[in-house]
């Protein structure tokens, strides 16, 4: 059954290349997303599946119904751009001018769509339902995925499932973790009101900068004495910007940094250090503040059955991938922690790299790219999932050569 | 004979008051003045007096000569206005947009030329010569004083004397004291060079910040525990920029500052542990950086023997009471550059408007009594009659004798 539904996909490769090519050219910012989710959803219709759309903003959700009773997979993909500018001298290059495709998000979103048109022909042999997640805004919190969640997107779900392009890894790579895989990242904003003066009168100031400076140096001590060592975390003050000329004592000065956590306490514990020593500095040296938290996504938690379940059926039907475990969580921010949340599941890269097409530079890099196979690995790897979940003929067999 | 000059001087207040309103409605920038020197000069020659244009730039220099020989005095007056918005309401408000006079250079012109004319009148009872130092671009180092000077506007000088207005001080005093009294002003600028990179990935960075932020911290500590605290000594970072993401560590951090001093050995000594400071606290935190100490102008140091004949001159021609023996103060002055020169001596004159609220200098509303320009004259007048008015017989023969 598996291999049939492999050669169904297959066939549907130039179909994915050419959705993937359309929204290449036609990306659309975060919380912005007009025509994707409306080709999304009518390509969706146009394959039979019940669709809901404007779910929690601009997503789409479609629903597989399969003919006996069983468990429910959620498999997302996400489908906004960024506001970069398209350098790549390609045909499918982006018409819009300051907004691209870097993230491969177009990618995860053709596969889906490929993905949902081969179980809606095959629903028939399914003992459960498809839940299809195509989320917007994925690269801007607070995100899509949570109002998706507010809005019931998960509602009956049992496990979901979410992958993402690697250009920084081969072709053929299959990067999965448990546990924490990504921080939770979050931002700061602080205004530091002094009072301004001549450069030659500091005792009729109140100094912006040598305040701000003392914050800055001060908030080392959070992660170093203030913070379990055994659980990471950084603070990193990115901007600071105060003063216009050198012989004038700034009136005020503005900061802004990131947090990264992966346990919540932690996350909790910074927020609250922060707020509170930046309140006693200010105070020690007369200067008043305002201070922004703003919390990104969270940490996301790759549960182990499911990341166990997600090897195993890579090693068995695709056993031409390398499978790669994730040691070091990364710090970057991924908003696919809300599912993880609320549902079991993981979450899950394909690598995406060649560099005989230049597919090589960073997400988020004007000149990125991938290599547009791996969205055949990537749908792959998603059928396999659904195979193992709710194929009634092959599911007890797995499990069984899993446990062993 | 000094009473009549003082007597001249006050017949000519509405002039003066012309001429300081004019100039405040059209305020010129440092090293840009075109319609306030060629107003000057004008002024000058139509009294009569021999007048060099463009001396070290823009400055205008007059020189009146007496029937006599004599010594040669210098009076110094500015002519420069800032990049400020005039934000008061008066009739004569600056009409340039985002630029005014904030210090009183208009003040300190139109008195000076209210001087010339009055000396000039009278120069037949003159023992020896007066130039008038117009001097353009105080407020912009390198500023106007040291070119005039390489252009030769005290050749021939034997003393020089400035006042400035003080738009905080009482109306009818002047402000003066020996040796030090007005900071040396230097700039540095510092740039930390770091590592850049993800803001999750600290330690394969060298944050430009934190290193920045150590350094604004730890200057700090030259002025609190490296100085003797008797030694005056200021040292301000006025811009920190660093940065454009939140989300990512910044590879160079930009600091800008001043440093003031009135000693000339500490001055030497700061520009040494700053450098100092930079490199240990970047070489601690594996940064380099780039330390450009900029040397502003010089401290002002009076000479004794002058503040002692204008201590006199005042005292005997006016009231020794109107004297205020002052402390020093931290802002700069380029005058100090003739102080360098020549004996001389530089002092305030109490301009503040009684029953109102008063704004400092370089303030969006700042502004002066007018009447003050009066004080500032008299004092000129006061200091050139010790020096060269000649004497009547009979005080002559009291000297000799």
């Amino acid at each position: 059954m598996l291999s049939k539904w492999y050669e169904e996909i297959e066939a549907m490769y130039d179909s994915m290349v050419e959705w993937r090519r359309h929204l290449h050219e036609n990306p659309e910012l975060s919380f912005q997303e007009v025509n994707t989710s409306k080709m999304i959803g009518d390509l969706l219709e146009s394959f039979g599946i019940e669709v809901r759309r404007n779910v929690g903003g601009n997503g789409v959700v479609g629903k597989i119904y399969g003919s006996k009773p069983g468990k429910t997979i959620a498999l997302r993909a996400d489908f906004d751009a960024l506001p970069i500018q398209d350098e790549k001298e390609v045909p499918f290059k982006s018409k819009i001018d300051g907004v691209m495709h870097a993230c491969g998000h177009d990618g995860h979103t053709a596969t889906l769509l490929a993905v949902a048109k081969v179980l809606n022909d095959n629903k028939e042999h399914l003992a459960g339902n498809i839940v299809l997640l195509h989320q917007h805004a994925e690269e801007l919190p607070p995100g899509g995925a949570i109002a998706m969640i507010e809005d019931g997107c998960l509602d009956g779900v049992d496990v979901v499932f979410g992958a993402h392009l690697a250009s920084g890894n081969a072709l053929g790579e299959v990067l999965y973790g448990v546990g924490p895989t990504s921080a939770a990242s979050d931002t700061f904003e602080l205004k530091l009101q002094g009072k301004g003066g001549h450069g030659a009168s500091p005792h009729q100031t109140i100094d912006s900068i040598a305040i701000g400076a003392q914050i800055a140096n001060q908030l080392k001590h959070i992660v170093s004495r203030r913070v379990n060592p055994q659980k990471p975390a950084v603070i990193s003050i990115g901007s600071f910007h105060a003063g216009n000329a050198g012989n004038v004592i700034a009136d005020t000065a503005e900061l802004t940094g990131t947090v990264r956590t992966f346990d919540d306490d932690v996350r909790d514990l910074i927020e609250k250090e922060m707020d509170e020593l930046i309140s006693g500095v200010c105070k020690a040296f007369h200067a008043t503040y305002e201070f922004n938290y703003t919390r990104g996504y969270p940490s996301t938690v790759n549960t182990k059955e499911e990341t166990d379940i997600l090897v195993e059926c890579v090693k068995a039907n695709l056993p031409e991938q390398k499978l790669v475990e994730i040691i070091k969580p990364g710090m970057g921010g991924e908003d696919f922690a809300y599912y993880l949340q609320h549902r079991p599941g993981t979450f899950f890269s394909v690598g995406a790299r060649n560099e005989e097409i230049g597919a090589v530079y960073p997400h988020h890099h004007p000149m990125f790219t991938f290599d547009e196979r791996a969205m055949l690995d990537t749908a792959k790897i998603f059928l396999s999932l659904v195979d193992y979940y709710i194929n009634p003929e092959k599911a007890g067999a797995l499990v069984e050569s899993s446990t062993i | 004979m000094l009473q009549n000059w003082h007597e001249e001087l006050e017949g000519m207040f509405d002039q003066m008051v012309e001429w300081r309103r004019h100039m405040h409605q059209y305020p010129e920038l440092s090293f840009q003045e075109v319609e306030t020197p060629k107003m000057i000069a004008d002024i000058l020659e139509g009294f009569g007096i021999e007048v060099r244009r463009n001396v070290g730039g823009r400055g205008v220099v007059g020189k009146i000569y007496g029937a006599k020989p004599g010594k040669t005095i210098a009076l110094r007056a500015d002519f420069d206005a800032l990049p400020i918005q005039d934000e008061k309401e008066v009739s004569y408000k600056s009409k340039v947009d985002g630029v005014m006079h904030a210090c009183g250079h208009d003040g300190h012109t139109a008195t000076l030329l209210a001087v010339a004319k009055v000396l000039q009148d009278n120069r037949e009872s003159i023992a020896g010569n007066v130039v008038l130092l117009h001097q353009h671009a105080e407020e912009l180092s390198p500023g106007g004083a040291k070119a005039m000077i390489e252009d030769d506007c005290l050749e021939g000088v034997d003393v020089v004397f400035g006042a400035h207005l003080s738009s905080l001080s009482e109306l009818g005093k002047y402000y003066c004291k020996p040796g030090y009294s007005q900071a040396a002003a230097d700039a540095f600028e510092i740039t930390v060079t770091g590592k850049g990179g993800h803001g999750s990935s600290p330690h394969e960075t060298v944050d430009a910040i934190a290193v920045g932020t150590a350094l604004v911290t730890q200057l700090q500590f030259i002025a609190s525990r490296r100085v003797d605290p008797l030694n005056p000594v200021v040292l301000s970072v006025g811009s920190f920029h660093s940065g454009n993401a939140k989300n990512v560590i910044a590879s160079k951090a930009t600091l800008t500052g001043t440093v003031r001093t009135l000693d000339k050995d500490l001055r030497v000594f700061m520009e040494e542990e700053i450098r100092l400071m930079a490199e240990g606290i970047c070489e601690s935190m594996q940064a380099t950086c780039e330390v450009n100490y900029i040397k502003g102008y010089p401290a002002v140091f009076n000479h004794e023997e002058e503040v002692a004949v204008f201590e006199k001159a005042i005292a005997d021609s006016l009231d020794k009471e109107m004297i205020v023996r002052s402390s020093p103060i931290m802002g700069a002055e380029d005058f100090s550059y003739y102080l360098l020169e020549k004996p001389g001596m530089f002092f305030h004159t109490g301009a503040r408007v009684e029953g109102e609220q008063s704004y400092p200098h370089h303030h969006p509303m700042f502004d002066f009594d007018e009447k003050a320009m009066i004080y500032a004259g008299k004092a000129f007048l006061s200091i050139v009659d010790h020096y060269i008015a000649v004497k009547s017989e009979e005080e002559v023969a009291e000297a000799v004798q």
